[in-house]
């Protein structure tokens, strides 16, 4: 009986490749028939446990099958000369590509370790203030969705940084829609360009800085604002929608 | 020389992990970059020496100050930091795939990896470890991927250049290959 679940492979061809490994098989001089049946003895024993297997796990069993019986049906000669050179990559070159990069994984994952342990400040403050000033207008509405969810990850990592520490729970429960009217008479207030950085560190919780978020978002969509992005900084202005 | 090492040092400082390149530093120095290379390449070796917490690298395409690895555990208690975010393997793998074959589509990774990849290359698309590079003449014309310079930066390259060298299977052997 087998004693891994599917989960800690990351693809069928990783299970066959640990299944060629586990059983002994040559790759080099692969016998597709023993592969498929432990193939399918693996995807059976996952059945059995009700484990859930991925569509692509019975997709490449599919190709194993083919193979499997293309070696054990007579063929027909006029089949065999029709039989096109190129069907793509075969089995053993396609493990054999995707070894090399499971392979190298482990290096790269040893540079990103060393890595995570060195660190570097951020911008500074105050040149980061400086330049929103140069902010030009015309620049409105540019990136994306995912310019945006970049930006956000940048703001919480700086907002994480400014407050290190534990801080004490808040219990003020603040709905997206109560913000929305608060920023709308925080627009009214400011009519000039703003950065979004800003506007959240006037939060002073991680749940008032997700809602402020939420709001911002929401306020975009219904064109109560305008948003512009600078590399990494994203800015904020009230449209005239507002007022 | 000593007051363009210290220009260097000061404006490396300001930008933090955003860098400045060589040329960046040239023109902000007004100074020839061949100078502002040899001044780099000082300032590096005088950070090496024990008196230094920081240590200079270029990852990515600019100069920046890290902090030196021995620091991490007086880093990690005094920030309160928890664990640091780590990559599946899954992760690692579409990242391999990319950074060796660029540009490349999703469809194209998942031909290797045998999976389908399409919430794995969102995924590192916003955590801007990969990055749209255009698109492939392909039918559709999908989308091609390329990693980016927080790519390089999170794994230490100056650029793809120094990737280690990808495994060579030719020579047929079972012994080699599962180590």
């Amino acid at each position: 009986m087998f004693e891994v679940e599917i989960s800690q492979f990351s693809g069928p061809l990783d299970l066959m490749l640990f299944l060629i490994k586990d059983k002994k098989l040559d790759l080099f001089d692969l016998d597709i028939r023993e592969l498929t049946d432990q193939y399918i003895a693996y995807i059976h024993a996952m059945e059995e446990l009700k484990l859930e297997i991925a569509s692509e796990y019975l997709s490449e069993l599919a190709g194993l099958i083919e193979y499997k019986s293309k070696k054990l049906l007579p063929r027909d000669e006029s089949l065999l000369d029709a039989e096109k050179p190129d069907d793509g990559p075969t089995l053993v070159q396609r493990l054999i590509e995707y070894q090399k990069y499971k392979e190298i994984t482990a290096d790269l994952n040893q540079r990103y370790q060393e890595r995570l342990d060195q660190f570097a400040k951020a911008y500074s403050k105050d040149a980061v203030e400086s330049v929103r000033d140069e902010v030009n207008a015309a620049s409105f509405i540019t990136g994306d969705v995912y310019d945006l969810v970049k930006a956000m990850n940048k703001v919480y990592a700086r907002f994480k940084m400014v407050h290190p520490f534990e801080t004490t729970i808040m219990n003020e429960e603040l709905s997206v829609d109560d913000r929305i009217e608060q920023l709308r008479h925080y627009l009214d207030r400011h009519t000039d360009v703003f950065s979004l950085v800003d506007l959240l560190h006037q939060s002073n919780s991680l749940q008032h800085v997700i809602v402020t978020f939420l709001a911002v978002l929401d306020m975009i969509r219904m064109h109560e604002m305008y948003v512009s992005f600078d590399d990494d900084a994203v800015y904020l202005k009230g449209s005239a929608l507002n007022g | 020389m000593d007051d363009i090492l210290a220009k260097i040092e000061g404006l490396l400082y300001v930008v933090g992990d955003e860098g400045l390149s060589l040329e960046e530093l040239s023109d902000a120095i007004n100074v020839d970059k061949m100078v502002v290379q040899d001044a780099i390449q000082d300032l590096t070796i005088q950070f090496q020496g024990p008196r230094h917490g920081l240590e200079l690298v270029q990852y990515g395409g600019v100069f920046k100050f890290i902090t030196k690895p021995f620091l991490r555990e007086a880093i990690r208690e005094t920030l309160a930091l928890s664990k640091s975010r780590q990559l599946s393997q899954s992760a690692l793998e579409t990242l391999a795939i990319i950074a060796y074959k660029q540009p490349i589509t999703r469809v194209e990774i998942e031909e290797i990896r045998g999976v389908g990849c399409d919430m794995m290359c969102r995924k590192l698309v916003a955590l801007d470890l990969i990055q749209e590079a255009g698109r492939s003449d392909a039918i559709g014309r999908p989308i091609l991927y390329e990693v980016t310079k927080t790519f390089l930066d999170d794994f230490k390259l100056v650029s793809l250049a120094e990737l280690p060298e990808l495994p060579d299977y030719s020579e047929g052997e079972n012994e080699n290959f599962f180590k």
